[in-house]
């Protein structure tokens, strides 16, 4: 078969609705696409545990701090399971996991935007864990149906863990807001630290980069960042706006001829500025992250058997 | 101590008792043993299953993304249920002949 013909074998299967899997012939350009985006989501499920793992002995009461280190457990987890997928798919490259690995913990490779942000209160715990996994699940749930099979079922079992973590999110919520007025005080002011980080999580609106124009033809991708950003407000809003929490733009408002929420723009200079390593704790948690590495090295030398040198 | 070189394990779990063992996902581990512990942490942190098998991926043999035989390139129609729909109607004309 000429590459011509593989390619056309290609796209009639996907054309089909056909799933791909990881032995199955593949263009370079389709390999690297969605390796790019699926090693962004295992980067970002290891970076997510570290703001959530400050967390782990200072939640109020047992309860709580047996739900966070859940929640910390399920994103390592998740972590462990997305590399596994990206790296059948980089072998062909010469990228193991051990290169990805060191990447991210090097500054080199991409991460979610809201992971350079600081946690300062439990506020901000119940804020991330409703909101943030909320904005996680819509994007993570519109790509169940992604072209690249192995992603699309281990999507599966980390949409379900992910809903868990937004009910208990949400239940942080609500009891701070039936508490008294410094708890209410306290979880409106984190809603307005989160609420521009929460929008740039989807992505600029004027994306019409060839490369995402290809990735949804292929079904790598299969909503667009505003269309995504749309649904969770849809979603959202009217659950923050009726439980008396105050979104922090003046201008949010349900337009019932379009059926759109009109919001305004945030700052995407700053969302540029943080994914490129500049955001306010990027620095910081990536020492986080180099300094686990090194502390549990040892661990992984005696799974593997091997002798420390002294 | 010899070094031990990490390979891939696929895992099958089942779900319920007398249910088959799916196929849920894969890992990495230097033996079957560490390969079992970490598919507990991995695929049943919720109690998911009540069995897992884990089997290196050298060792599953699979047929090829064009395998004719299970593609159905040929006609089968008389394997199947679905062929015998007239049976409705040779009864209920066989059912007015008897009747009149």
């Amino acid at each position: 078969m000429t590459e011509e013909q593989r390619l056309a074998a290609f796209e009639g299967r996907l054309a089909r609705g056909e799933r791909i899997e990881a032995d199955d012939w593949m263009p370079e350009t389709y390999r690297r696409q969605c390796l790019r985006l699926i090693l962004t989501h295992a980067n970002s499920e290891l970076m997510g545990a570290l703001p959530e793992r400050e967390w782990v002995p200072r939640a109020p009461g047992f309860h709580r701090k047996l739900a966070v280190l859940a929640k910390v457990q399920d994103e390592i987890g998740h972590a462990q399971l997305i590399y596994r997928v990206a790296e059948d798919l980089a072998r062909p490259l010469g990228m193991s996991r051990e290169t990805m690995i060191e990447d991210l913990a090097a500054g080199r490779a991409k991460f979610h935007n809201v992971f350079s942000y600081p946690a300062p209160t439990w506020a901000d715990v119940g804020i991330i864990a409703w909101l943030v996994d909320g904005a996680a699940l819509v994007t993570q749930g519109a790509l169940l149906k992604t072209s690249y099979g192995p992603y699309a079922r281990i999507l599966r079992r980390i949409c379900a863990e992910e809903a868990i973590h937004l009910k208990h999110g949400e239940d942080i919520v609500l009891t701070l807001m039936g508490g008294t007025a410094g708890q209410r005080q306290m979880l409106q002011e984190a809603l307005e630290r989160w609420w521009e980080p929460i929008l740039h999580f989807f992505g600029p609106p004027d994306e019409v980069s060839p490369n995402t124009e290809q990735m949804i033809r292929w079904g790598i991708r299969l909503k667009s960042n505003e269309a995504m950003r749309q649904e969770f407000l849809q979603h959202y809003a009217p659950k923050i706006l009726e439980i008396g929490l105050v979104p922090p733009d003046p201008d949010l408002s349900y337009d019932e001829v379009s059926r759109t929420w009109h919001y305004t723009q945030p700052d995407w200079d700053v969302f540029w500025q943080v994914v490129k390593g500049d955001g306010p704790k990027t620095k910081e948690r990536l020492a986080l992250r180099r300094l686990s590495q090194e502390e549990q090295a040892w661990v992984r030398r005696a799974v593997l058997g091997k002798r420390d040198v002294a | 101590m010899r070094e031990a070189r990490e390979e891939i394990y696929e895992v099958f779990a089942q779900s319920d008792r007398g249910e088959p063992h799916a196929h849920v996902g894969s890992l990495l581990a230097r033996d079957a043993d560490f390969a079992l512990c970490l598919a507990k942490e991995l695929f049943c942190r919720r109690g998911e299953a009540v069995s897992l098998w884990v089997v290196p991926r050298g060792s599953v043999s699979s047929t090829s993304l064009t395998d004719d035989e299970l593609l159905g390139a040929s006609e089968r129609t008389y394997r199947l249920g679905e062929g015998y729909r007239v049976t409705v109607e040779k009864r209920r004309r066989l059912k007015e002949a008897h009747a009149s």
